[in-house]
């Protein structure tokens, strides 16, 4: 065979070699396809009869029977039944969930906990706390104060939270060291919904020198917006921090009352212009009702900052001013401030609406 | 003498040709299997109602959304309209008609009831001249900023000026964005234990699809050839080569049609750059530069499940246009920050980022073409062994149909939109048959783009407006 | 109105378990019921049936609950027609925009089968 036969010879077996993969490709798509669309048909069967037997059973007050936690109907079946515990509450509810306890639906998602694998784990705490079985509880208490990984902690302790066992806020405080602002977020969801019984260990927690633990902290507090002492707060008026003083600011304008006002209308005056802005809201929120000698401040200090060097503060205390009723409107009107003219505009135009 | 000196150039040439495209279209190769990786764990989405609950609370950063528009008085209300409705705790739109000819404005004024302000905000960007500002009582999340006229780069910076919050989102004016789309974009910047100064999305097709109020209500292939070409194009590009990147920590692109960005660093960097034609790409890569520079670790990411459709031409004068000046556009940039290539300052986006556009995106046309030309001109030519130029058409080819084959394994992998069987059908026939035509095609465009760049083209072109909800009839 | 005497509810929701069980509750307390999958065909059926009652999802497609409020609000032949919107999204100003689109009552997600059935009866006999 010549050198020239041998190299055709390689390039009809290469030939053969692509068309042999793209084969293999079209056919590895094809069984994809089809593999899924059985699985959706029986997915879909399943759910539509289990929702019309359940809804059956509901109704006339029979005994519920679901299919065996086993294979694709049973995972079907679970997400329905989810699905509905989320949408009602009441006896219906009590009387889903004790089926899917019956059944075995829960032990054998508690299995999931003990997976090698963190997704699976966390996977596992998920529909836990979809199921909102009691007997979730221990079993995801124990993956929260133990799980090494913080993803499975969090989804634990989620999960707690939704069947109703209320872990403590400080707990959750604790869990929250060297988190992502995504898992800080997650906690402060759960932490905000406990609302007021979740303040006390909040505001313990304001005494803590991590940085990270004080932003939670007074996110959360801002957000349940109930403080019944602001001491600690006041004193985070001065933090080193930026993010820090904002935020503490915020609180005071949400939450805090009258007495306040003085430290804020200070907090107005402060370096970092995103604090400033923050201060004017805050001073706007809690502006009424305010007495004589209150109001000079108040005033005098909205007017100086309608010539503050950036323009985002500027144009908030004309904002300030244009709702601050007739008086602020004059002031506004008789200012040579670039902001004033916007505000004054911008506030017509709100008027014009109402 | 001559031509035997001519033979051995035909012959070295060929040789490298060869292996150039197999160097190159291995490293496809490769990095499609980091996109399956990664593609998986996307595919899993999250929970929408969970996420949307989450992000409700005051504690997500809020966004301010950048529109760009130039004449597009046809599809701005309903696309601002779509914008209004983007599930998101805290947001607004920032609108920036960049002295648009056609009625873009009072179409907005009359459809969301503006009024005129006479001064807004402070130039942080210089720009091109402010003529008003629109608020509106009923739409309090919307702001409308009127300009003159000074580019896409240049009304982006007039949005930036004019935006309250620390996040911008640039989309386009053409674009709809599914209505969770921000929640995903955003995830990864509050999740990641490093910086994110970046996060892009996912662009699909909409020509074909059936949109309604400006959401997309099916999901539906086109009968037109030059849009299935795109598709498949797109996939190739997106679900396969950013999710790989991405993964890897070299993506570059951020597509201009929608990216979200931390807007301190954008104002750091200077913001768009205006009079570059790829200002996308370039402020991206500027982003990441100024970051290398500063020693600070930083990731630019990809969600490929936040969607974003777009119309994509539908005549080959405006996709040649178009794509003629994609590739301008990343040659400017690549030259203006030539530093970075191949320079390990800058890490793995210096070496591997910036380098792969360098040997692959503006290299590979100018060989590919040649090879699709020389080689078969000089086996006829008996200039060089007829093995060598079926060699470089095999691979080229047959690896390009493996590759295309494989995103359409990637898509119906992870998000599988397109359900019916017929359109799978359709989008593995086209995936073939893309590298029997329209990729040379699209190489060749590049070339002359390359060729229009040392001419120092700099018009953007026009490109001819549909309209959106007038699909060509689907299969 | 049907020719039954019964009065004649809408129940709105893309979600089909939620839309069943709702139904089935309020047939419960004698009232006929149809259904809706989406906003347009909820606004359709609102305007040919007259039902007494219309429950809405918040979050539809095609047209969202609080958009058919706003297009019943201005037509005049729907006036009867009292609005109950369901929603599983629970802050304040939430609420409050329910409220201002011409809902007579709110409902959250999850809620309770009987709670629904005393507002759906107390509604009637305000109304009659």
């Amino acid at each position: 065979m010549t050198a020239e036969a041998a190299d055709i010879h390689q390039l009809v077996v290469g030939l053969f070699v692509v068309i042999g993969i793209i084969g293999l490709e079209v056919a590895a798509i094809a069984s994809y396809k089809i593999e899924r669309e059985q699985r959706e048909a029986i997915e879909a069967k399943t759910k539509e009869a289990i929702v019309g037997r359940v809804i059956e059973a509901l109704d006339r007050d029979e005994p519920l029977i679901i299919p065996l936690p086993r294979g694709l109907r049973g995972r079907a079946t679970r997400e329905t039944l989810i699905a509905m515990i989320a949408t009602i509450r009441g006896e219906a509810r009590t009387r889903l969930v004790g089926a899917l306890e019956e059944r075995g639906y829960v032990e054998r998602t508690v299995r999931l906990l003990r997976s090698r694998r963190a997704a699976t784990r966390a996977r596992g705490c998920m529909i836990l706390g979809g199921m909102l079985s009691e007997r979730a509880n221990a079993p995801l208490l124990d993956r929260f104060r133990n799980d090494p990984d913080q993803n499975v902690r969090l989804t634990a302790a989620e999960a707690l939270a939704e069947i109703g066992n209320a872990l403590t806020s400080a707990d959750l405080i604790e869990a929250v060291k060297h988190s992502s602002n995504w898992q800080r977020l997650r906690v402060a969801n759960v932490i905000s919904r406990m609302g007021e019984t979740a303040v006390p260990a909040l505001l313990d927690s304001l005494a803590d020198e991590d940085e990270a633990i004080l932003r939670l902290a007074l996110d959360i507090l801002c957000d349940i917006a109930h403080v019944p002492e602001f001491m600690p707060v006041l004193r985070l008026l001065a933090h080193p921090s930026v993010e820090i003083r904002g935020r503490a600011v915020d609180l005071l304008g949400i939450a805090g009352d009258i007495d306040a006002i003085d430290q804020i209308i200070e907090r107005a005056g402060d370096a970092v212009w995103f604090v400033r802005v923050r201060a004017i809201k805050s001073m706007e929120r809690l502006s009424v009702p305010m007495s004589d000698e209150v109001a000079d401040r108040y005033y005098a200090r909205l007017v100086a900052l309608l010539s503050d060097e950036k323009w985002w503060v500027r144009q908030r205390a004309a904002q300030a001013l244009a709702n601050a009723g007739s008086l602020g409107y004059q002031v506004l009107q008789a200012s040579v401030s670039d902001a004033a003219v916007s505000a004054l505009q911008m506030h017509d135009i709100r008027e014009a609406r109402a | 003498m001559i031509s035997e000196a001519v033979g051995s150039v035909f012959l070295w040439f060929s040789r490298f040709a060869i292996v150039y495209v197999v160097l190159v279209n291995f490293s496809f190769l490769v990095l499609m299997l980091f996109a399956l990786r990664s593609i998986r764990e996307f595919a899993r989405s999250r929970d929408k109602e969970r996420l949307e609950q989450i992000f409700r609370t005051r504690l997500a950063p809020p966004v301010s959304i950048l529109c760009p528009a130039y004449n597009e008085s046809v599809t701005i209300t309903e696309s601002v309209r779509s914008l209004l409705r983007i599930l998101y705790s805290q947001h607004e739109v920032v609108v920036v008609n960049d002295g648009s000819k056609d009625d873009t404005l009072q179409a907005l004024i009359g459809v969301f009831h503006l009024s005129r302000l006479d001064q807004y905000y402070e130039d942080t960007l210089p720009t091109k001249p402010v003529r008003a500002v629109y608020v509106s009582a009923r739409y309090p999340k919307l702001v409308v900023v009127d300009k003159e006229n000074g580019g896409k780069a240049d009304a982006l910076n007039a949005g930036i000026n004019a935006s309250r919050y620390p996040l911008v989102c640039a989309v386009d004016a053409d674009a709809v964005l599914e209505e969770d789309a921000l929640l995903h974009l955003v995830l990864p910047m509050m999740d990641r234990q490093t910086f994110v100064p970046v996060s892009g999305g996912n662009i699909r097709a909409a020509n074909g699809s059936h949109i309604v109020r400006g959401m997309v209500e099916r999901v539906r292939l086109p009968g037109k050839p030059i849009v299935m070409f795109q598709i498949v194009e797109y996939l190739r590009a997106f679900l396969s080569g950013r999710t790989a990147q991405a993964s890897l920590n070299i993506m570059l692109i951020v597509s201009g049609a929608f990216g979200l960005f931390h807007k301190a660093t954008v104002i750091a960097v200077g913001g768009y750059e205006v009079g570059t034609v790829g200002e996308d790409f370039e402020l991206v890569v500027r982003i990441s530069r100024y970051l290398h520079d500063r020693k600070e670790r930083f990731e630019v990411c990809f969600i490929p499940q936040t969607v974003c459709w777009t119309e994509v031409p539908e005549s080959w004068a405006t996709l040649a246009r178009q794509r003629n000046r994609w590739h301008r556009g990343m040659l400017e940039t690549l030259v203006k920050h030539r530093k970075m290539a191949f320079n390990p300052k800058y890490g793995r986006t210096g070496v591997f980022g910036i380098g792969y556009f360098w040997l692959v995106e503006a290299f590979g046309p100018i060989v590919e073409v040649f090879g699709y030309v020389l080689l078969p001109v000089g086996a006829v030519l008996h200039l060089l062994p007829l093995v060598n130029a079926v060699l470089f058409l095999l691979v080229s080819i047959g690896f390009g149909v493996i590759l295309s084959l494989g995103a359409i394994f990637l898509e119906e992998m992870s998000f599988h939109r397109y359900t019916r069987w017929r359109e799978l059908g359709l989008l593995m026939w086209y995936a073939v048959l893309e590298n029997f035509g329209y990729r040379q095609l699209g190489l060749y465009w590049r070339l002359l783009g390359t060729l229009d760049y040392f001419r120092k083209k700099t018009d953007w072109g026009a490109q001819q407006r549909v309209g959106f909800g007038t699909p060509t009839p689907p299969v | 109105m049907p020719d039954n005497g019964k009065p004649l509810v809408l129940v709105a929701d893309d979600d089909a378990p939620t839309r069943r069980l709702i139904e089935v509750t309020i047939r419960n307390c004698g009232c006929d019921v149809v259904t809706a999958i989406d906003g347009e065909a909820a606004l359709a059926q609102i305007r040919s049936l007259h039902p007494r009652i219309a429950i809405l999802d918040v979050q539809m497609p095609r047209l969202s609950g609080w958009e058919v409020a706003k297009e019943l609000r201005d037509d005049d032949a729907a006036h009867h027609t009292r609005i109950i919107f369901l929603s599983s999204r629970t802050q304040e100003h939430d609420v409050l925009e329910g409220f201002s689109a011409g809902a007579s009552d709110y409902l959250f997600k999850p809620f309770s089968p009987r709670e629904l059935q005393a507002r759906i009866r107390s509604m009637l006999a305000r109304d009659s």
